[in-house]
C-alpha cells in the first residue's frame, strides 16, 4: 500500500537502494524492478553510489515499456564533506549554485527532466543547523517551488535538527531518511516528529544495524509463526509502525521475498514487543 | 588519510575525525550523545560465536584476526561504507574493551589498511595509496643493499626494506601504520601482507607466486621463500631477496647471525617459490 505525503504525493511502500553496487548497479536495478520494486533511491555521490548506472537501467527499462512515469525516483545532494575528489559541482561556488549544478547533473545521469524526491544527504554539522544548512535547504525549496521535484527531504538528521527545520523552513521536509537502530527504539524520537508533521520516515540499515536482535527467541518465534524469514519480519514490522523500508539486497530471491512481507500482518502487541526488543 | 583506533571511554577529540563505533553491543555507561559518534556499525563487529571463542585471549589473537578478516570479506556493504570515509580524512574506530592491543577495532584497522594500500577501496579513478613513507633514494641504477632484520620474525619487512632502499625501522614503521606487524605469522606464511607493503613503496609484486625451478630462470628481482617447512600444518618460510644486475646474481638475506648478508651459496638455499617484483618508475 503506497504512502501519501502531506503535500499529496504518493510513494511506494518499499524502496530499492543502490548504494555500493558499483558496476553491478544497472543490472541490479533491472532485477529489482523485475522483482516488483517501483521506487529507487540513489545519490549523486560517487563514493557510495553510481547514479549514471541507475540512469542506464532506466533507459533500458523505458525500452521495455517501463517508462519514467511508472517509477518513483529519489536522489540526493551530498555536501562537500560527504564527497571525495569526484564532485558533481564546483566546490568554489556558493551552496545554492552547488545544489543547482548537482541537481542538473542528476537529471542528466537519470535521463529525466524532474525528480519525485530530492534529498539533502545530511546536515553540515552533527548538531544544530547552521547558515550552510539553511542555504542548502532554501535551494532545495526553490527546486520544489519550481516544480522540478515533487518532494524534498533530509537524511541523517537528528531529532533536534528536524524539529528546528520543521519550525523554521518555508517547506518542512516531506520525507526523512535515517539509519534505524533497534537499540535506540528504531529511531523513535525522529519517527515521532515525523508522525506529528506528516513526514514520511524512510529507514535504512534495518538489517545491517540490527542483526543482534535476530538471535532473540521472540523474533525467531514470530518468524516461525508467520512462516517467514527474519528479514521480512523486520521489514513488515517497519511498515506497520509507519516506516518506509529501504533494501539494497543484491539477491533476486531476497528482492522477491522482501516485497512479499506485506502478505502477513503483525498484531499490535507483537509490534510493541519488537519496538523495544533491542533496548 | 589515517585510520586510528581508540577506546570509546577516552574523551573525543577534534583530531579523531570521523568517529565510528565498531562494537556489536552498545557500550555500557555511555549515552548516545556522549559517544559523539558519526556512525555505529554494529554488524561490522565479529560474530558472537567468534567473539566468545576469542574471549580476549592474546594467545588466540592471531587466529582471531584470521577468522575475523574472513568474516569481513562477506560484509561488502558495511566495509564499503567504512572504506568510503577513509580517503576523506581521519577515521577513528572506537571500541569498549579494556585490552587496547587485542580487539576487533585493531583487527579491523589492519583489514582496512591492507585493502586501502592495495588500492581496492571501491572508488573509481584516482587511487589513494597509503604512502606512509617513500624510499629515500630512487631505485634506478642503485645497487641493492641488504637490510638486517631487527625483529626475530621481521624477514618480510627486511626484504621489502632492501628492495625499497629504506632502513628496517622505516619499513617497520610503514608496516605498522598499515596494520602489519612482524609477529603476525601471516607475514611469513602468506603473501597477503607483504604485497601491500611492497605496493606502498610503488613496487609491483606479480599476481601469483611461481615455483622455483632454477636460479637462472628467476626474474631480475624477486622475493624468494627459502627454508620452507610446515608448522602445525601451516606453511612457513624465510623471506630473502633475489637480485640480478651488473654485479651478478645474489641473495640478500636479512638474518642477523649471518657473517655476510649477501649470499652466493646458491646450492644451500633450496628455495621453494618466488614472487617477482617490478619497480614502477
Ligand atoms: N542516506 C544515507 O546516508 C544512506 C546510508 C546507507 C544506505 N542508504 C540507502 O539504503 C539502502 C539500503 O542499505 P542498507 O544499509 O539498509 O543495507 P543493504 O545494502 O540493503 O544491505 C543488506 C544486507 O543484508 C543482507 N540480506 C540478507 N538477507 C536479506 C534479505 N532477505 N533482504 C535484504 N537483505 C538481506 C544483504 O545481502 P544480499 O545482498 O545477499 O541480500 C546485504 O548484505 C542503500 O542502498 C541506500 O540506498 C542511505
Amino acid at each position: 500500500m503506497p504512502w501519501t505525503t502531506y503535500n499529496n504525493v504518493s510513494i511506494p511502500s518499499f524502496m530499492y537502494g543502490t548504494a555500493w553496487k558499483k558496476e553491478a548497479t544497472t543490472g541490479l536495478v533491472l532485477q529489482a524492478v523485475e522483482a516488483g520494486f517501483t521506487a529507487i533511491d540513489t545519490a549523486n555521490q560517487l563514493v557510495h553510489y553510481d547514479e549514471a548506472r541507475v540512469g542506464e537501467a532506466l533507459v533500458q527499462l523505458a525500452r521495455q515499456g517501463i517508462t519514467r512515469d511508472k517509477l518513483f525516483l529519489q536522489t540526493k545532494f551530498t555536501p562537500v564533506n560527504g564527497q571525495d575528489h569526484r564532485l558533481p559541482y564546483d566546490a568554489g561556488a556558493t551552496i545554492t549554485t552547488q545544489v543547482q549544478q548537482s541537481f542538473a547533473s542528476s537529471l542528466t545521469h537519470l535521463h529525466t527532466d524532474s525528480l519525485d524526491s530530492y534529498v539533502l544527504h545530511g546536515p553540515y554539522s552533527r548538531r544544530g543547523l547552521g547558515a550552510e544548512d539553511w542555504e542548502v535547504w532554501a535551494a532545495l525549496e526553490s527546486l520544489y517551488d519550481a516544480g522540478k521535484t515533487r518532494m524534498i527531504g533530509i537524511s541523517n538528521v537528528s531529532a533536534d535538527q528536524l524539529t528546528l527545520l520543521c519550525a523554521k523552513a518555508k517547506h518542512k521536509p516531506m520525507m526523512v531518511q535515517n539509519r534505524c537502530y533497534a537499540a535506540f527504539g528504531w529511531d523513535k524520537e525522529v519517527r515521532e516528529i515525523c508522525r506529528t508533521h506528516g513526514i514520511i520516515y524512510q529507514g535504512f540499515s534495518l538489517l545491517t544495524a540490527n542483526s543482534g536482535i535476530f538471535a532473540e527467541p521472540e523474533m525467531r518465534a514470530l518468524a516461525a509463526k508467520y512462516q517467514t524469514g527474519l528479514a521480512q519480519l523486520v521489514f513488515r514490522f517497519s511498515q506497520q509502525i509507519g516506516m518506509l523500508p529501504l533494501t539494497g539486497t543484491t539477491n533476486p530471491q531476497h528482492m522477491k521475498e522482501d516485497l512479499q512481507c506485506e502478505r502477513f500482518t503483525l498484531s499490535s502487541e507483537e509490534l510493541a514487543a519488537i519496538e523495544t526488543i533491542g533496548q | 588519510m589515517k585510520v586510528m583506533v581508540k577506546r570509546i571511554y577516552a574523551p573525543a577529540a577534534r583530531s579523531d575525525g570521523f568517529r565510528v563505533l565498531v562494537d556489536r553491543l552498545w557500550p555500557r555507561g555511555i549515552s548516545k550523545s556522549d559517544a559523539k559518534l558519526d556512525l555505529w556499525l554494529p554488524d561490522l563487529g565479529p560474530s558472537t560465536a567468534l567473539r566468545q571463542w576469542f574471549n580476549h585471549d592474546p594467545a588466540r589473537w592471531e587466529e582471531f584476526q584470521h577468522r575475523y578478516h574472513a568474516e569481513l570479506k562477506g560484509k561488502t556493504e558495511l566495509v564499503s561504507e567504512l572504506k568510503g570515509q577513509v580517503p576523506r580524512g581521519t577515521v577513528t574506530l572506537l571500541y569498549s574493551v579494556k585490552d587496547e592491543q587485542h580487539n576487533q577495532a585493531v583487527a579491523l584497522r589492519s583489514f582496512l589498511m591492507i585493502r586501502l594500500a592495495a588500492g581496492r577501496h571501491g572508488t573509481r579513478g584516482k587511487k589513494h595509496a597509503v604512502v606512509v613513507e617513500g624510499p629515500n633514494t630512487t631505485m634506478s641504477g642503485r645497487a641493492l643493499k641488504p637490510v638486517v632484520q631487527l625483529e626475530r620474525t621481521g624477514c618480510g619487512i627486511a626484504a621489502v626494506a632492501a628492495i625499497a632502499g629504506v632502513s628496517y625501522r622505516q619499513a617497520q614503521r610503514t608496516a605498522n601504520q598499515l596494520g602489519i606487524y612482524a609477529t603476525d605469522r601471516r607475514l611469513w606464511s602468506e603473501t597477503t601482507y607483504v604485497r601491500p607493503l611492497l605496493r606502498n613503496y610503488r613496487l609491483c609484486p606479480a599476481s601469483t607466486e611461481q615455483p622455483f625451478l632454477s636460479w637462472s630462470s628467476l626474474p631480475d628481482l624477486a622475493l624468494l621463500a627459502i627454508k620452507w617447512h610446515r608448522e602445525r600444518g601451516r606453511p612457513c618460510w624465510h623471506w630473502v631477496v633475489f637480485v640480478r644486475d651488473s654485479d651478478g646474481e645474489r641473495v640478500l638475506d636479512s638474518k642477523r647471525s649471518l657473517k655476510s648478508h649477501v649470499r652466493r651459496d646458491f646450492g644451500r638455499m633450496m628455495p621453494k617459490w618466488y614472487l617477482a617484483v617490478v619497480t614502477k618508475r
